[in-house]
């Protein structure tokens, strides 16, 4: 017997796609509820579980790059780094959030340290910002280009070891999470790209918080008879979970799943960049809008996708050539200084100046120019998480498997051959799979971008939010035009080459 | 300089005239390059030696 359903009349199928949404909203995936993976990751000491391997692997990349080959593409320590972890840390964030903060290995360090050395001092009032770790940030891009960190095994292990030594100076000093929140250069990478990310930690049902008394997920519980014992931490980074919005500063460290008596938190499904389009009162942060330093960051982390791109292609040569014979300059520490300069600060100040006195003469928003700009700053993160994305996804692919020559070249390098000779020849996938992925990830990017702008024109003029919309989407376009230019140019990088 | 990850080329060199090699080599794109020769003399001993090749312009 077959049979048709009837019609629904428009009024019925609005309340059904209403339902449909408020079932969807109601009923978000849950990570911590699929097998084996949930389990794992509330067991109270799973991310002392995925950070001893990472920790372990650190250790590896020092001695080898301090003591191993000192050519970079056999050496693990720049393999590694420059391959490998750059391209699965932006894949985790795509994929699902911030993974590489739950399983990080300076934070296993300072943890261990933790137990005998017991910070004192609360962190400055005035340094509770994020200007610091954007002047790392962006320290980092430019002694990358400057020392050519990738070829430099030596470099690379120094890197780590700093990291290593600032994390224990600062968290050995200072209370919480101090380091993570305030001084960590990739730490705001992670919290920024993974505004993007479709899973976040947030509450199952906040009737629940409501009527809670204790507030463990930010208090943490200590021991009744001692209370300098902490029995579970609560969240380092100052985020109150009913009050919690999105990724920015969380690391998914899961102390609040483990510190909430009604086991009440969980890893949710959210729409990617949901957080981006709308400014509420956010715990630990404020809003979006009232943060220039926050703005800056979103701006630094697109502008700067654009200069480490546009590093490795052969342009950068002639404009650097142009530069020295212009200015008669000689230091290449100059010349760069110039062209970083230029585009993570004049090239964004100018753009999106325009576009916010655009948005102002146009389509009426009262706000000041400089207001718009930061308010609207946000939605560019989407866009140059695309091009990081196309980047570090472009070395990572292309460079997969070269983990394997350098791993039995290390166990040779050691006189115990047991993975056999290096098989050199071992690279990763062809450029012909991977440049459509690099297209893809742009335009996800692109799309990412063009829907939050789009989300805060209608919020900002309910007359005119396509005019409001029209020069952020402009600019959005023009900066994804940059980025496929980019990736279409001649790369001029360094790679290795054998003869026998 | 040379960045990890890439793709090495690899070429085998054959004796034009006593104690002379060519191998022909294909700079597959720009930038710095190291040349790694993996030599084997002629009473089996093996000897490595590498060679900066610096600015390779792209085509």
């Amino acid at each position: 017997m077959t049979g048709t359903t009837p019609p629904l009349s428009p009024a019925t199928e609005q309340d059904r796609l209403g339902e449909e949404e408020e079932f969807l909203e109601a009923q978000p995936f849950d990570l911590l509820t699929v097998p084996v993976i949930g389990p794992l990751l509330r067991w109270r000491h799973s991310r002392t579980f995925l950070q001893i391997p990472l920790f372990a692997v650190s250790i590896v990349m020092i001695v080898e790059g301090l003591l191993g080959p000192t050519l970079s593409p056999k050496n693990l320590a720049t393999v590694l780094t420059w391959v490998h972890f750059r391209g699965a840390l932006v894949l985790a964030i795509l994929c699902a959030g911030n993974l590489f903060c739950l399983s990080c290995p300076f934070m296993l360090a300072r943890n261990f340290m933790r137990k005998w050395i017991h910070p004192r001092f609360t962190w400055p009032r005035r340094l509770r910002n994020k200007w610091i770790p954007i002047a790392l940030f962006v320290a980092l891009l430019f002694s990358y280009e400057l020392f050519g960190l990738w070829a430099s095994p030596w470099l690379t292990a120094w890197i780590i070891v700093g990291y290593f030594a600032a994390v224990l100076i600062i968290d050995g000093l200072f209370t919480h999470a101090t380091f993570c929140k305030y001084v960590c250069p990739i730490g705001q990478f992670n919290f920024i790209a993974s505004t993007t990310s479709p899973l976040e930690v947030a509450v199952r049902d906040h009737e629940v918080c409501d009527g809670c008394g204790t507030k463990d997920c930010i208090r943490g519980r200590r021991e009744t008879s001692s209370p300098l014992v902490v029995l579970q931490r609560g969240c380092e980074l100052a985020l109150f979970q009913p009050a919690k919005v999105g990724n920015m500063d969380c690391t998914f460290c899961l102390d609040c799943v483990h510190a909430c008596p009604h086991d009440n938190v969980g890893i949710l499904s959210r729409l990617p960049g949901a957080e981006l389009m709308s400014d509420p009162q956010r715990s630990g942060i404020g809003r979006f809008s009232r943060r220039n330093d926050i703005a800056a960051l979103a701006i630094v982390f697109c502008f700067g996708s654009l200069m480490n791109a546009f590093g490795m292609v052969s342009p950068v040569y002639t404009v650097e050539d142009w530069l020295k014979r212009s200015l008669h300059l000689q230091s290449q520490a100059a010349v760069l200084g110039i062209l970083f300069t230029a585009v993570i600060v004049v090239e964004p100040a100018l753009l999106l100046g325009l576009a916010a006195w655009i948005t102002r003469a146009w389509a009426g928003v009262r706000s000041g120019w400089l207001a718009i700009g930061i308010r609207y700053a946000y939605a560019l993160s989407p866009l140059g998480f695309g091009m990081w994305l196309a980047h570090y996804g472009y070395h990572f692919f292309t460079g997969l498997y070269t983990i394997v020559p350098v791993t039995q070249n290390a166990f040779a390098e050691i006189g115990w051959p047991i993975l056999g000779d290096p098989h050199w020849t071992l690279v990763g996938l062809p450029k012909t799979v991977v440049e459509p992925l690099e297209f893809g990830f742009l335009l996800l990017g692109l799309a990412g971008s063009l829907l939050v702008a789009w989300r805060l024109a209608q919020d900002d003029s309910e007359k005119y939010p396509v005019r409001a919309f029209v020069p952020w989407g402009a600019l959005c376009v023009v900066l994804f035009l940059c980025c496929v230019w980019l990736m279409t140019q001649p790369m001029d990088m360094r790679a290795t080459m054998g003869a026998g | 300089m040379d960045h990890p990850g890439m793709a090495p080329v690899f070429s085998d060199a054959v004796e034009v005239s006593p104690g002379k090699y060519q191998a022909p080599l294909n700079f597959t794109m720009g930038g710095d390059w190291v040349v790694l020769f993996h030599i084997t003399l002629s009473d089996g001993r093996r000897v490595e030696r590498q060679i900066g090749v610096k600015g390779v312009e792209s085509n």
